[in-house]
């Protein structure tokens, strides 16, 4: 994987003649139910994908499709569609590299799964991934919903409500919300008791 | 000569200056859109006066203030404020791409002081141009993926985080977030249909933080007038069978003297008892040391107990020690040690099970298994299969009488036998293999200091009563102790409890009701 940082969108095209993007995605609904590993000479296939910072990425192709639905069709209408030029794979919305990056380590980490199981518990690899600022675990969130590459999704949450965990509301106002702007915004005070009996506990306390 | 050399360096250096701002004037008219001060002036310093105050800046403080204020106005003839005009010229005509490619590198130049300011500089425009609380993950990701970040969170949390804002409190309350928090934790309580699963798990967990404290409201009932040796309770009711010989049931919506029924009958202490529910037909059976077990009629106005006695079961020699019963029959365990299995409607004896040495002191009937457990005065538990009578299985472990017994749920499918002995300690034993898996003791687990008299278990929880006066409750899982409960003046004899409540008796005459429903 590498991060092309050209600016001026003189991005060298993956060389169709030799990388067999169109006849690989031909059967990229099949390819996709190969198990993946790594190291092994066919999941050397890239893809590029396009960044909203106008960059682009250049990255395996295996792991993400078989992740990810989306990009799966997104490859599929591509290669249907002969008369395109341009070599980079535009997602919409696009998201940036850092994310991008991120969604495409920990396809390639989980590269093996059977996808037909239940996602199995998170392993040590997951929870060291999701050591992340909040910013990033948004856009994960975000990323891993709209690619709709479940098991990330579920991770990212999972990140998510950790950050939220263990807080108090003027806690989590100081995180999540700018300066007050509306006034109108804020939860009143006058909480419902069944809030309170359960908001009012310690978090360690979980029966 | 260095300081030569340096000077003529930037003599040449200034001409190139003039020479390409000339050009870029010439080329632009932005100037007339500047702020005043920053129009560049034409009429340079000589080449020697710059280069004395840039030499003499690095060897005198002095100087080196009156330098500083020249740099604040750079209205006067500067040679930073030119290149600081070339540099806004050259930005203004960079594509965005070279822009930002120009600011990354900037910003990899800056120190501390700078990047301060720039904070500072551009504190109030960073969301300019996003959303309203761009920040509020919530507020724009799609309601189901918000639903999914609130499903990671435990009750606490989440009850926190509907008290954020408007937003996150409708997100956060909704049904199926409580509902999936209800049905994770095990211990079971009927909703009712009208209240919200938030609510209802509010409730619950209210209910269980009182269990864990000891927060309750204590109802002591008077008029036995020797010990209570068993007590049982429904909604409405406790009944309690005493050493005086009588069968008393209280009305636990009033405290009235006039609504305690008193049972005349048993010639000997009421050693054991079971309330039937039905509302049509509430039935109470009794065992006594008169080696009977009567079947009462409680449907019975207070003023017509004498004639409440419906059947009278003869067959045990000795006293009927412990008893269990359903609709269809009865079990008892007596100090003639044997097991009985009576009809209930008939009051016939089906089948005597023996093999016990000793006295039989407890009895536990589980329809789910078809499983009969019992224990003994000989220190051992008999667990019987009830439709051939035959026992399966003795477990050998305690070192004096086994007073009571009962089963729980255990890890998956696996059931798991509690009891509770005359030597001070409670023991758990897995009811397929047979094996004692803990032990809780006065020494290790902070138990009983007496005789262990009464055990009860739900899904989640073991609750005992002792002759040390106090009842103890434990947690299933773990076998640690949670609560100690204490306000019975002498021995606790039984024990009954149920969601919200929990009644005792004890050797002090009286029965107590604990309500853990109290706010």
């Amino acid at each position: 994987m590498s991060l092309n940082g050209d600016c001026n969108g003189e991005v060298t095209p993956p060389d169709l003649d030799q990388e067999p993007l169109v006849s690989c995605c031909r059967h990229c609904k099949e390819a996709a139910t190969k198990p993946y590993v790594e190291g092994a000479a066919a999941p050397r296939t890239t893809i590029v994908i396009g960044t909203s910072e106008g960059y682009v990425l250049q990255v395996p192709m295996y792991p993400l499709i078989k992740h990810s639905a989306v990009i799966r069709d997104l490859l599929y209408d591509y290669c249907k569609n002969s008369q395109r030029t341009d070599p980079v794979l535009r997602l919409k919305p696009e998201f940036d590299a850092a994310t991008l990056t991120r969604v495409v380590e920990w396809c390639n980490h989980h590269g093996d799964v059977d996808l037909s199981q239940p996602f199995e518990d998170m392993c040590e690899w997951d929870l060291e991934f999701l050591k992340i600022d909040i910013k990033s675990l948004m856009d994960l969130v975000k990323a891993s919903y709209y690619l709709e590459i479940d098991g990330l999704g579920d991770l990212s949450c999972h990140g998510l409500a950790q950050v939220m965990g263990g807080k108090n509301p003027e806690q989590l106002r100081d995180m999540f919300h700018r300066a007050n702007l509306h006034g109108d915004d804020w939860y009143d005070q006058q909480s419902d008791c069944s809030t309170d009996a359960v908001a009012g506990d310690e978090a360690s306390e979980t029966p | 000569m260095p300081q030569r050399d340096e000077s003529d360096r930037r003599a040449a250096s200034q001409v190139d200056l003039s020479l390409a701002l000339d050009s870029l004037q010439r080329r632009s008219c932005a100037y007339g859109s500047l702020p005043h001060h920053y129009k560049p002036q034409y009429s340079f310093e000589s080449p020697s006066s710059t280069t004395s105050a840039s030499t003499t800046r690095s060897n005198s403080t002095a100087d080196e203030e009156e330098d500083g204020k020249r740099r604040l106005h750079w209205n006067k003839v500067d040679d930073a404020g030119v290149k600081a005009d070339l540099m806004r010229l050259w930005f203004t005509e960079f594509s965005d791409i070279q822009r930002n490619a120009f600011l990354r590198e900037m910003i990899e130049l800056c120190g501390p002081p700078q990047i301060h300011t720039l904070s500072l500089l551009v504190e109030d425009q960073l969301h300019r141009d996003c959303p309203h609380n761009c920040k509020d993950f919530l507020a724009w990701l799609p309601q189901h993926v918000c639903h999914a970040i609130l499903s990671h969170l435990d009750p606490v949390s989440l009850a926190r985080a509907s008290q954020v804002s408007h937003l996150w409190r409708e997100l956060a309350t909704n049904e199926f977030l409580w509902k999936k928090l209800c049905l994770a934790h095990s211990w079971t309580l009927k909703k009712p249909e009208s209240s919200t699963w938030k609510d209802f798990f509010a409730m619950r967990w209210r209910v269980r933080k009182n269990w864990l404290s000891a927060r309750c409201h204590i109802r002591t009932f008077v008029g036995h007038t020797h010990a209570v040796t068993c007590v049982q309770m429904d909604d409405t009711r406790i009944v309690s069978g005493s050493h005086d010989q009588t069968i008393k049931v209280w009305d636990v919506r009033t405290n009235s003297k006039w609504s305690v029924m008193t049972l005349v009958g048993h010639s000997g202490t009421v050693r054991c008892l079971q309330l039937l529910g039905g509302e049509s037909t509430p039935k109470l059976v009794s065992g006594s040391s008169d080696g009977t077990i009567k079947v009462w009629d409680l449907a019975m106005k207070p003023e017509w107990s004498s004639i409440a006695c419906r059947t009278t079961m003869v067959g045990h020699l000795e006293t009927v020690r412990c008893l269990q019963a359903d609709e269809e029959r009865v079990i008892s365990g007596s100090y003639d040690r044997t097991l009985k299995i009576w009809c209930i409607k008939t009051g016939r004896c089906l089948r005597t099970l023996t093999g016990h040495t000793g006295k039989v002191l407890t009895v536990f009937y589980d329809a789910a298994d078809n499983t009969l457990i019992s224990g003994s005065d000989d220190c051992h538990i008999k667990v019987w299969r009830m439709e051939s009578g035959h026992c399966v299985n003795t477990l050998e472990g305690h070192t004096e009488a086994v007073t009571s017994l009962t089963l729980a749920a255990g890890d998956g499918s696996e059931r798991r036998i509690i009891s509770g002995s005359l030597d001070r300690t409670i023991k758990v034993w897995s009811l397929l293999s047979g094996d004692c898996l803990s032990t809780l003791d006065w020494m290790n687990s902070e138990g009983h200091t007496g005789v262990i008299r009464c055990l009860q278990a739900d899904s989640w929880r073991i609750v005992s009563a002792a002759d040390d006066k106090t009842i103890k409750m434990w947690s299933l899982e773990s076998g640690k102790r949670l609560v100690t409960f204490r306000k019975h003046e002498d021995g606790v004899t039984c024990v009954h409890f149920n969601d919200f409540t929990m009644v005792s008796g004890s050797y002090d005459k009286t029965v107590k009701l604990w309500d853990f429903r109290v706010c």
